[in-house]
């Protein structure tokens, strides 16, 4: 009855005009979750340690007779790159080595009067500058996060300089260059941790409102404290007594930082206070293997546990350093089982 | 002698795992509490979002596409069944060829 011409061309370029009319808002999508995979943010800490090693291989790179050198070359040739955490607290180190090296000299140039005034103002400008890129206002659950350990370093640094201010009217030089080095370690964290806590604060992660953020961190953190406290009350039948008791203490720190309105770390307490009480109710173990099953066991629910977080573009939990560091643990863990390995088998 | 460097060993070893235990226990607690924050907002926001929102709001994609649909399917109906139609499908009165 009728037969197809070859000329298929214009009905192909047509047909392909209507596919593209009508789910162009469909391909809207997919691009921008595109953009979002190649954002790489499994391992938060990166961005941290590259901030700091930017700026002391300024300071190395010109003269390599500085201490903690060695350290920084350790980092630097990724000695540690398993665990970027733990090569930033390395780092800071050597900014604090710097810093008494060069309180030390100006000593011998200016006299410790001179001095002490001198690094006086520098930190004061220093505090100065955070304190103004601590009035941005935080769009993302993970800047929230940064802002937070952010703050609380900025706070630890505030303390020891006002200490370091009241020593130097005394006249007491050595505890004035002491409270001053440890207020430049706490705002050199709190430096690094407020430029992630920026780059944290814009897409790919999802914007919100400060407060709504604010308001759901306030409610999860209220109600694991009442939850973990409920469970407090009732410990004749922990294993552990005193998990039980560092529980409480942990809990004590929550709810502190809950009546002081750091809802972060109100949380993070909780947390920790919910996971050791709960951690207290085990037995203790007297066999070695059964210990290190135990270990491994809970390692692999951790680790999958943080591979949810890794993935997730919002959220960073940076507060994990703070809980000492547990991949540290698992690494002796692992060289432990090892040298078991050898010996039984 | 032996027996009690290797009896040192172990209880080091259960030390250390026990320690391994108690901090991924709170590291996964701490992981978990961080995406319940994610959740949490999300549905704040979703509450928020619902209240407000008329059914019938659209984007300016939305608009496009329909627009788009609206003008192109019947200009390419047009197109293959009418204008180019003889080109492509050879139409023949009269029924078989001869």
């Amino acid at each position: 009855m009728f037969r197809m011409d070859l000329d298929r061309k214009s009905v192909f370029t047509f047909a392909i005009l209507i596919l593209f009319a009508q789910f162009i808002s469909l391909t809207y999508f997919p691009v921008s979750t595109i953009v979002n995979e190649k954002f790489d943010s499994r391992d938060t800490y990166h961005s941290l340690l590259n901030f700091r090693l930017s700026r002391l291989s300024n300071i190395y790179e010109v003269n390599s007779s500085l201490p903690g050198y060695e350290t920084y070359m350790e980092v630097l040739n990724g000695t540690y790159s398993n665990c970027s955490i733990y090569s930033w607290i390395l780092l800071m180190d050597c900014e604090r080595a710097i810093f008494t090296w060069n309180i030390t000299t100006l000593i011998k140039d200016f006299g410790e009067n001179e001095t002490a005034s001198l690094t006086l103002n520098l930190i004061k400008e220093k505090l100065h500058n955070i304190e103004e890129y601590l009035q941005e206002t935080p769009k993302t659950i993970a800047c929230v996060e940064w802002f937070s350990l952010a703050k609380r370093n900025f706070n630890y640094g505030q303390r020891y300089f006002s200490w370091a201010e009241e020593a130097y009217g005394r006249g007491d030089f050595n505890a004035t260059f002491a409270f001053l080095t440890q207020s430049y370690a706490y705002l050199c964290k709190a430096e690094d941790e407020l430029k992630v806590a920026l780059e944290r604060n814009m897409e790919p992660a999802s914007i919100h409102e400060q407060s709504e953020i604010e308001h759901v961190m306030e409610k999860l953190s209220l109600s694991l404290i009442n939850e973990v406290n409920n469970s407090l009350k009732n410990t004749a039948n922990v294993e552990r007594t005193d998990l039980a008791n560092y529980s409480k203490r942990v809990l004590t720190t929550a709810k502190w930082y809950h009546d002081n309105e750091s809802y972060c770390f109100a949380l993070m307490y909780a947390a920790e206070a919910k996971a050791t009480l709960k951690y207290a109710h085990l037995p203790t173990l007297a066999n070695r293997s059964e210990a290190l099953k135990r270990a491994e066991k809970f390692v692999k629910w951790a680790e999958e546990n943080l591979t949810k977080v890794y993935f997730d573009l919002n959220v960073d939990a940076p507060w994990r350093s703070t809980t000492l560091n547990w991949r540290n643990y698992i690494c002796k863990m692992l060289r432990a089982r090892r040298r078991i390995s050898q010996q039984f088998f | 002698m032996q027996d009690a460097s290797s009896e040192e060993e172990d209880f080091a070893a259960i030390l250390l795992a026990d320690a391994a235990s108690q901090t991924a226990l709170i590291a996964a607690e701490q992981a978990k509490q961080a995406l319940r924050i994610v959740v949490e907002v999300e549905s704040l926001e979703n509450v928020g979002e619902g209240e407000g929102e008329s059914l019938w709001e659209i984007s300016i994609w939305d608009l496009i596409a329909f627009i788009g649909g609206l003008v192109a399917i019947p200009v390419a109906i047009y197109l293959i069944f009418i204008k180019y139609g003889g080109k492509i499908f050879k139409f023949k009165r009269g029924g078989r060829r001869k």
